[in-house]
């Protein structure tokens, strides 16, 4: 293929107009990968929904770039407005006046670097930095502190604020900082009707490259989904695969047994079992049931209103790290399914106490714009150097 | 583990004793420690009765997928009444 040909520019701050208001300027949300670009493009949907009129640009962190071109145009066509090279780039974007706020789901480490700076920290008209998680963290204390010098932080489930605030409350670096709870993909699910849900047909399984860890618990798992094909033909089973074989070897998750090589393994391969790399939210639209082991991709199920079902009991689950946190994470939520309970379909619904501290309320967009004018306010600001 | 020890003077040195002709049986090791089978936890009962019961789980619905495990539960349950 091609070196690939995108729009994006380098971050130039003189094709901004420098000296527009501080509240009237864009929001920048920074990406580098499959899942900081759902982040951005989640979060873009938010801010829309709470001031259609918004300016929001999305920016490319070339230097930690893990998107392969084909992902590149399935999910951001029309491609980014920006693209970040090096820790130049993030000290122009700091001092450049350009933008009023940068929403990230990951602290880059030059982004990192610049806001840790007590000076920058406290000039005036810089943008705010606002970090999010960047989704299910089964280690969450070391994000927290990545996060520690950002202007505003949201975290969740609603007890870690605690856990954070614990953390930092002495801290004696701590600068001015909102905290708050939430996540663009963790909003109050939506609720399909039983009709709605009785006319789909498909069943999705969110594949990981990490989870199950083994060759033997992956091969199992392919087996278990073309047993519910064999024993549902009037459905379509469809493993969804985050990235296709060889794609994506810069990824921080390497997938070292992939799918669709195992399938050669399998003794039948019944017609209605189906392998698709489409989009998460093309996959929502028409589940009926979403399967997944330890990814974030229950989240976004639950939150499209579609029946989940947590599977943990796989085979060689006990080398698998991420078994443990994922048990702890869903413990309440009525969610993890047997072995048993997930062939013969029998799903449940998720707990209301668990939902309400998983998910945040629909106004996201508009407390973070609150955030970002509060820090527009703070005291002690620094006008010139 | 392995990742740091890479790092690590020792572990640069061991790599360039395995790429040698007298670095066979650490190359040998190398490839054992990376085979999933080898490792201790798959050896231990509780581990292996885990994996046996999914297994069977999953072959009694394969073989009869309207029936599986809690059928032949409730018929066993039956039979002690």
């Amino acid at each position: 293929m091609n070196a690939p040909h995108l729009p994006a520019q380098p971050y130039a701050p003189t094709q901004q107009p420098a000296d527009i208001a501080f509240l009237e300027r864009p929001i920048l949300l920074l990406f580098s990968d499959d899942s900081t670009l759902f982040f951005a493009r989640r979060m873009r949907t938010c801010l829309q929904a709470a001031d259609p009129n918004l300016t929001i640009h999305l920016g490319w962190v070339v230097s930690e770039n893990a998107l392969s071109y084909r992902q590149m145009v399935q999910l951001l066509p029309e491609g980014p407005d920006f693209a970040f090279q090096d820790k130049a780039d993030f000290h122009t974007l700091l001092h450049a006046r350009s933008h009023r706020a940068i929403l990230t789901s990951r602290v880059y480490r030059h982004l990192g670097d610049e806001i840790s700076q007590k000076v920058t920290s406290v000039t005036a008209e810089r943008p705010c930095v606002i970090g999010f998680l960047g989704g299910l963290d089964f280690t969450p204390k070391n994000g927290y502190k990545r996060r520690r010098f950002c202007d505003a932080v949201y975290i969740f489930p609603s007890p870690e604020l605690a856990v954070f605030e614990d953390m930092f409350r002495d801290w004696p670096d701590r600068m001015w900082q909102e905290v708050e709870f939430g996540h663009p993909s963790f909003t109050t699910p939506q609720t399909l009707s039983p009709q709605e849900l009785a006319a789909r047909r498909d069943i999705y399984f969110f594949t990981q490259a990490l989870s199950p860890s083994t060759q033997r618990g992956r091969l199992h798992m392919l087996r278990v989904m073309a047993a519910i094909a064999q024993a549902n033909p009037d459905r379509n089973v469809w493993i969804k695969l985050r990235h296709l074989p060889g794609e994506n070897q810069q990824h921080l998750h390497l997938e070292k047994y992939d799918y669709p090589g195992l399938a050669d393994q399998l003794d039948h391969m019944p017609d209605n079992l189906k392998f698709t790399a489409c989009t998460m939210d093309e996959a929502l639209e028409t589940a009926a049931l979403g399967i997944t082991c330890t990814s974030t991709a229950a989240i976004d199920v639950i939150r499209t209103g579609v029946p989940c079902m947590v599977h943990l009991d796989f085979v060689d689950n006990y080398v698998d790290p991420l078994v443990t946190p994922m048990r702890k994470l869903f413990a309440d939520s009525r969610l993890i399914t047997s072995l048993d309970e997930m062939l013969h379909l029998r799903a449940q619904a998720p707990d209301a106490d668990w939902l309400e501290t998983m998910f945040c309320t629909n106004d996201l967009g508009t407390r973070v714009l609150q955030n970002i004018e509060n820090f527009s306010q703070r005291p002690f600001q620094l006008t010139s150097r | 583990m392995i990742a740091k020890l890479k790092k690590t003077a020792l572990g640069q040195l061991l790599y360039r004793v395995s790429r040698t002709q007298v670095g066979t049986p650490l190359r040998y090791m190398a490839d054992m420690l990376k085979n999933n089978q080898n490792q201790r936890a798959h050896s231990l009962p509780q581990h292996k009765k885990h994996n046996q019961r999914q297994m069977d789980i999953l072959a009694a619905f394969e073989r009869n997928p309207h029936t599986g495990i809690e059928h032949t539960r409730a018929k066993h349950i039956e039979a002690k009444q």
